[in-house]
């Protein structure tokens, strides 16, 4: 009977362990929500993979810890004020049309809509913004950029299909230089990105970045207006270059994308959302550009987002020499 | 006869291991992968894979798991810390500016959902990393 007892209590200390190493709950305490940049997120955390990424490109993480110092000096001073008071910043684009077949050689009416769609939505004349809750309405803004076509530089290639890995930006890898990256956004625009399983439909480099990569890529079905698309890509990409991130933070409830007027959210945005649709405790401004939602449900900009990329024209920013 | 109590609990002890009990619980595991305009999400569970894609090329295909392919997967839960999966870093940030798919891995595990913060598709944390690639594995025999 004793042995019964002992061998009993015995098994129940050795599932009671077990259960509880199983059901250790999960501490979301590391959502860290803080103004600096995500190199500064990284050294709240391991310290092994600031160093790997360091290692892999010292540079890189030091221009871009850099370009935040200035933007946050930029805002805090008010800087973009100025640039604001003075009217529109005009940015000459470079497209290079990389292509294989003749329908990938877009014509230029398609790049003159791409174009105006950029203008429409740097100068608070999105075609939806009626659209806009009146929730957000008040934070909508008008960047005050103009967009002018400087050239088109026209390639014949042998590759068929790219991967979002700034190859098309060498003619050494059959595909074309950028021309002025100082002075002009250069947009590359390719057959298509099909990359591990998924389609990348446009990428962008931010500022501080090497100057022989600078710009924005496009899918050639994705650029001004075809069946899939009437030009928010573009838009959505030019914003990254100008050093916006994406609404959600890339990550869960607490991400940040350092603008203060944009709601909290968890994730992207996908299709045509109604409004309101809550995440992390308030409605999502699905119908911001930097949100993944399609073409026609993207609208606006903030004044947040707005004094983020007016900072990169400012004075000792990364583009300021496009600005004088 | 006190020896044999103790011979037997330890043989006990020895003969089951809690990281075996934890992986035997699994339910799902799932793994999505998503960009603007596009997703796809792999659902794996004891009996079948299925992989399911939106947007351009949308798609849904599964196929049969063996169970030599499912505990394959729990010997590799059984090795990684699940629990601590939301603490993970993502090495790299191309997904920030588009140059990468977004990506999500998830254990269901004992009524509770595990799941790591979004990182780079094809550079995963390196805890997690064997679990994706053994997904990404079977995944390539679904038709």
């Amino acid at each position: 009977m004793k042995r019964i007892y002992v061998l009993a209590s015995a098994l129940t200390l050795f599932f009671a362990s077990c259960q509880k190493s199983s059901e250790e709950t999960v501490d979301e305490s590391m959502a860290v929500e803080q103004e600096t940049l995500a190199i500064a997120k990284d050294q709240c955390g391991t310290m092994g993979v600031l160093e790997e990424k360091i290692a892999e490109n010292p540079e890189l993480v030091a221009k871009m810890a850099a370009v935040e110092e200035h933007t946050q000096k930029a805002v805090n001073n008010g800087w973009t004020k100025r640039l604001a008071a003075d009217g529109k910043i005009e940015i000459p684009i470079v497209f290079h049309v990389l292509y294989n077949s003749a329908d990938e050689n877009i014509p230029l009416s398609q790049i003159q809509d791409q174009v105006a769609a950029l203008n429409e939505d740097f100068s608070l004349n999105n075609p939806g913004r009626n659209t806009i809750p009146s929730e957000f309405q008040n934070v909508e803004a008008n960047i005050g950029i103009r967009f002018v076509l400087e050239d088109v530089i026209r390639v014949k290639t042998k590759k068929r299909q790219w991967r979002p890995d700034d190859s098309m930006k060498f003619s050494s890898s059959d595909g074309s230089d950028v021309v002025n990256p100082q002075e002009f956004l250069n947009i590359w625009v390719v057959s298509n990105m099909p990359y591990r399983g998924g389609n990348i439909l446009g990428y962008a480099q931010f500022p501080g970045g090497s100057w022989a990569t600078d710009g924005v890529v496009m899918d050639h079905r994705f650029t001004g207006t075809t069946q899939y698309s009437t030009g928010r890509t573009a838009t959505h990409e030019v914003g990254h270059w100008l050093n916006l991130r994406h609404i959600w933070g890339d990550g869960g409830c607490g991400a940040t994308d350092y603008v203060a007027d944009t709601p909290d959210s968890d994730g992207p945005s996908r299709g045509c959302p109604t409004y309101p649709t809550v995440n992390c405790g308030t409605a999502d401004m699905t119908m911001n550009f930097m949100d993944y939602s399609d073409d026609p449900c993207l609208n606006m900009f903030t004044e947040g987002q707005k004094s983020r990329m007016l900072s990169v024209f400012a004075n000792g920013g990364f583009r300021a020499t496009m600005a004088d | 006869m006190k020896i044999t109590f103790f011979a037997f609990i330890m043989i006990l002890f020895a003969a089951n291991d809690c990281s075996h009990q934890e992986a035997g619980s699994v339910e799902t595991i799932s793994y999505e992968t998503f960009t603007r305009g596009s997703s796809t999400m792999y659902t794996v569970t004891p009996e079948s894979i299925t992989v399911k894609s939106t947007g351009l090329n949308a798609s849904e295909n599964s196929s049969n798991l063996s169970e030599d392919d499912w505990n394959n997967l729990l010997e590799i839960i059984g090795n990684t810390n699940v629990s601590g999966m939301s603490q993970l870093q993502a090495p790299t940030d191309s997904r920030a500016s588009d140059a990468a798919l977004h990506a999500i891995l998830s254990v269901r595990k004992n009524d509770t959902l595990y799941k790591t913060n979004s990182f780079d598709h094809g550079n995963p944390p390196a805890e997690v990393k064997p679990l994706v690639e053994a997904i990404l594995r079977l995944a390539e025999n679904v038709e």
